[in-house]
């Protein structure tokens, strides 16, 4: 196993022999993957860098929490996936071989090919059958990894390497923030209302709300402290285009009608864009990670009717079903980059219903790439 | 001597030194460097030596236009030089002394002085060797001089971090600029040591915050219009006998200027660009304010085609480096206008001194500053954001060594001086810095060399003194209303225009970039940007335009990632046109010899 800080090997020998550190700096690492408690899968300090790095885009954007585990479960299934492909193609190849040779066997009357060599291959499935059980064994162990486990992990790889680009734990001020007339005197052409506090914030925290000169506020009232100032900042803009940005869950689903109850922007000129994901479009998606719920299915029956009939059958039981995908299964890029393009999509006036789908730039409108003049 | 209607030839540029060194030996250096100009060039030199004082100074002056005499000569006595002289003076404008950009002046008492007015319009660079100091209007003037030329590393990280080079700072570590709005005085010690002393113009001083603010808007707005119409009046003089062009975006500023030079009886032809119908573009806008102000209008297409045509020449007209994308389409304005005119009217400054949407982000930073998850910003650190470019991600674009070379640097100093005090209002310290900042050492000196390089004198009526001077009297309140800024602007103008033009929101002209290099221009990206040539330079991580176009920089996305392949393509220019570098060869280690459908499949694979 590399050490990050040195990148030498370290085997499990000179790891066990310097107590868990690193044989030539010293430094300490972080996982030890022999000691992973079945059928919890081990993993290296270099992969959970790795993880970090990736979802960091090389530590330029922010992360939170939840984003971060549900990476490192697609990477360990991943990997869990790669060993499946390479035993199912070893099964594959043992049938092919042992299908021939009979078949030479019955053509040719040659009993070796048609009894000893199938017989030879014997021990080849006694090896694969307990490593499809381990396998197995493994993906129940990554399914298993809840979140006091996972806060476990972060906290000592805080404490070992940091994680500059982590998002803290929100902040719970109940104080209003004193802002400046000079600053609160204006408004905003346009907010993005997030369903949750934690997606508001990580928006804020990676300047979307810099680079499209809009608010950013949540359903239940992030960011604490400003959100009553915003809110006056956002009403003295008769002509104001609001956001709705929500997973397929369901208080996502119902968000934009919220939005339009007399406590947020009942104005009919206030414009309404649902940047959300669907449960059609959740469904649609193949590697999508679809969690599943009581407490949503709850939520799910007291979906008002107006909202229901926005909804296909499909969907509705969906959502009944318990199933519910978070905006934080997505990485902070492809967050921000499906956001900041149906931002300025809707705002030049594109098609409000374009799909959800993250769009390569290469294939999107020039209208949206278009730089600015001076 | 009339050129085109004007009642003296004014200059297009200057060379000179001035120094203890032998008269013989710095005359023919001057000679030398003079020797790389353009035959097309007339030139007038003039020298003079004080034996009292030790020193000589000689100049070039430089004039378009072709002339049988390549050179005349103009010796001074030497009583004139201790009389004190103008060596050289600059109004890109054309209207000479009511309006000089750049002097250089030997002073009564033997110093030498220069300066530049605060807007920033004409460059003035200039070195020390042994003890001369040299000095000219264009950098490549005095590159033949500088033998071994370094690059400046702490300029070339200002040049990555704003797109263009921030003031003193040049490329070339032996030359500096002086800085806009700053006069410098230079004397020689009687041990022979340069002895220099810088201060900061009152124009530049004036530019804070009047403690008398007005509110009144009626009164604003009919101060603001007399205003308007004398900053355009005080650019009348010496026009030409034909029409004078304005460049015409659509956007507020440059139809104001439209409308007020047809209300003052001129001539005038409108130019605009043309992107292409896959651009968000706003030439509609452009023939409405032509239509209604009844003045002809030129659209000139400035598409990959003309694009291509067009880069190299333009990063050599524009002298430094400068990464902005809109560089190359204004290159084709002015080319476009210098089949028709000799003087060209445009609407730069106006953004700056009445609060332009640049601002809002800005006010929008500010109030969630206190939600960043690091250390609240400090606002240096915040106004760097709005710059859009590689600040933050040194790791990702320089190698190793030039990472460790810059390490000590930060940009925040070249921002510093034009961000005031936090005591002053919000908007009044942002007008300042962007005055300072985006304007005098980016936008107005690159216009200058845009029109300079086509023989066109530039005249910018927003570059008013007395009007900036008023913008500083006007209460923060009358500059952005709820979402609408240049609110005062808007009303002022409201008479003059149509309302769709005055009240519409600002969209941008766009330069569809990160579409073109997708698709126009992806395979000329190979050959621009081409590994080997990075390699060879050391500076740029030699993958640096694939990982862009990757995504691979985190929030450079979308429109951004042409922006920044701009900006390293325009500085790889500069070194080809302007400091001659040649290709170092060919790799194939990057995508654009791929189709771009292939590689995109790949990276999805």
């Amino acid at each position: 196993m590399k050490c990050l800080q040195c990148g030498i090997d370290n085997q499990l020998r000179d790891r066990t022999a310097n107590q868990g550190r690193c044989k030539s700096c010293g430094h300490l690492f972080a996982f030890e993957p022999t000691a992973a408690k079945h059928p919890m899968p081990g993993f290296t300090d270099v992969f959970f860098a790795k993880l970090i790095q990736d979802l960091s885009v090389n530590g330029a954007l922010f992360f939170t929490e939840k984003q971060l585990q549900y990476l490192l479960k697609r990477r360990l299934e991943q990997q869990v996936l790669r060993s499946v492909n390479i035993l199912n193609m070893i099964f594959g190849f043992l049938m092919l071989f042992i299908a021939i040779n009979i078949a030479i066997g019955i053509f040719t009357g040659n009993l070796t090919a048609l009894i000893i060599t199938p017989v030879t291959m014997l021990p080849f499935f006694a090896w694969l059958c307990p490593q499809r059980h381990k396998i197995r064994q493994l993906k129940l162990g990554i399914s298993q990894i809840d979140r006091v486990t996972f806060l476990l992990w972060i906290q000592k790889w805080r404490e070992i390497n940091g994680i500059p680009k982590l998002l803290p734990p929100l902040r719970q001020e109940t104080s209003s923030i004193v802002v400046s007339p000079e600053v609160s005197d204006y408004s905003f052409e346009r907010v993005v209302v997030c369903e949750n506090d934690s997606v508001a914030q990580l928006l804020i925290a990676n300047n979307l709300h810099f680079e499209h000169n809009c608010a950013v506020i949540s359903l239940s009232g992030y960011p604490l402290g400003l959100f009553e100032t915003v809110i006056e900042m956002l009403q003295r803009n008769p002509n104001l285009s609001v956001y709705a940005l929500h997973g397929a869950t369901p208080t996502g689903v119902r968000l934009s009608t919220t939005l339009r109850l007399p406590k947020w922007f009942p104005n009919p000129n206030v414009k309404i864009y649902d940047l959300g994901l669907s449960p059609r479009q959740a469904m649609a998606m193949k590697k999508a990670a679809v969690k599943r719920s009581n407490a949503s299915a709850r939520q799910a029956k007291h979906i008002p009717e107006t909202v229901r009939q926005t909804l296909s059958r499909a969907e509705l039981n969906w959502l009944l079903a318990g199933n519910f995908l978070e905006l934080e299964s997505f990485g902070p890029k492809k967050l921000l980059r499906v956001v900041s393009q149906r931002i300025s999509w809707t705002g030049s006036g594109g098609d409000t219903d374009a799909p959800w789908a993250y769009q390569d730039t290469a294939s999107i409108s020039p209208i949206i790439l278009a730089g600015g003049f001076g | 001597m009339a050129v085109d209607g004007q009642p003296e030839a004014q200059p297009w540029g200057f060379i000179g030194y001035w120094g203890q060194s032998p008269q013989s030996l710095m005359g023919r250096r001057l000679r030398d460097a003079i020797a790389h100009l353009s035959s097309s060039s007339r030139l007038r030199l003039r020298e003079s030596s004080s034996a009292s004082q030790g020193v000589a100074w000689g100049v070039v002056q430089i004039y378009n236009g072709s002339s049988t005499a390549r050179e005349s000569s103009h010796r001074q006595a030497q009583s004139q030089s201790t009389n004190g002289e103008c060596l050289g003076t600059l109004s890109a404008s054309g209207l000479g002394s009511t309006d000089e950009d750049i002097w250089v002046r030997v002073k009564q008492d033997g110093s030498l002085e220069w300066g530049r007015t605060p807007f920033g319009r004409a460059p003035l660079y200039w070195m020390q060797q042994g003890s001369a100091l040299w000095f000219a209007s264009q950098l490549r003037y005095l590159l033949p001089l500088v033998e071994l030329w370094d690059i400046s590393l702490p300029a070339f990280y200002g040049y990555t971090c704003f797109s263009y080079v921030p003031t003193p700072l040049t490329p070339i570590q032996a030359i500096q600029a002086v800085p806009a709005g700053v006069t410098q005085q230079h004397r020689w010690s009687p041990q022979g040591e340069l002895l220099t002393q810088s201060h900061l113009q009152k124009t530049v001083s004036d530019w804070s915050t009047s403690s008398h603010q007005l509110e009144d808007e009626a009164a604003a707005v009919d101060q603001l219009q007399t205003l308007l119409k004398a900053a355009v009046s005080r650019q009348l003089n010496a026009l030409p006998k034909g029409p004078v062009g304005v460049f015409l975006s659509g956007g507020l500023d440059s139809s104001v200027v439209a409308a007020l030079l047809t209300q003052a009886g001129v001539e005038v032809q409108a130019y605009s660009l043309d992107f292409g119908h896959e651009a968000a573009t706003e030439l509609p806008y452009a023939r409405q304010t032509a239509e209604f102000l009844g003045i002809p209008l030129v659209t000139v297409k400035a598409e990959p085609t003309q694009i291509r045509a067009a880069l190299a020449a333009t990063a050599q007209a524009l002298d430094l480096p400068f990464g902005d994308s809109v560089t190359v389409p204004l290159y084709l304005l002015n080319q476009s206008a210098a089949a028709d005119t000799t003087v060209v009217f445009n609407g730069e400054n106006g953004d700056q001194l009445f609060a332009g949407w640049t601002n809002k982000p800005l006010i929008t930073a500010r109030l969630y500053n206190l939600m960043s998850p690091e250390q609240p910003e400090a606002f240096d650190q915040q106004y760097l954001k709005t710059f859009h470019r590689f600040y933050g991600y040194e790791t990702q674009i320089f190698t190793p060594p030039i990472q460790d070379e810059i390490a000590a640097l930060s940009p925040h100093q070249w921002l510093q001086s034009a961000l005031g005090s936090d005591q002053d209002p919000l908007l009044h310290r942002l007008r300042r810095a962007t005055l300072m900042l985006k304007g005098a050492q980016n936008i107005q000196p690159r216009a200058t060399q845009l029109a300079f390089a086509h023989g066109l004198r530039v005249r910018s009526p927003f570059c008013d003194p007395e009007l900036t001077r008023w913008t500083f009297s006007l209460s923060s309140s009358l500059y952005l209303r709820g979402t609408c800024e240049k609110y005062i602007l808007k009303r002022a103008a409201e008479t003059w225009l149509p309302p769709e033009i005055v009240w519409r929101g600002k969209r941008g002209m766009g330069v569809p970039l990160t579409f073109w290099c997708f698709n126009q221009l992806w395979s000329d990206l190979g050959r621009w940007l081409n590994p080997a040539d990075l390699r060879a330079e050391g500076l740029w991580r030699a993958h640096l335009p694939a990982d862009i176009l990757s995504g691979r920089l985190g929030g450079i996305q979308g429109r951004r990632m042409g922006e920044a392949l701009w900006l390293l393509l325009m500085w790889r220019q500069w070194r080809l046109t302007v400091l001659g570098d040649a290709s170092t060869g060919w790799a194939l280690d990057h995508p654009f010899w791929l189709p771009r459908w292939f590689w995109q499949a790949l990276r999805r694979g």
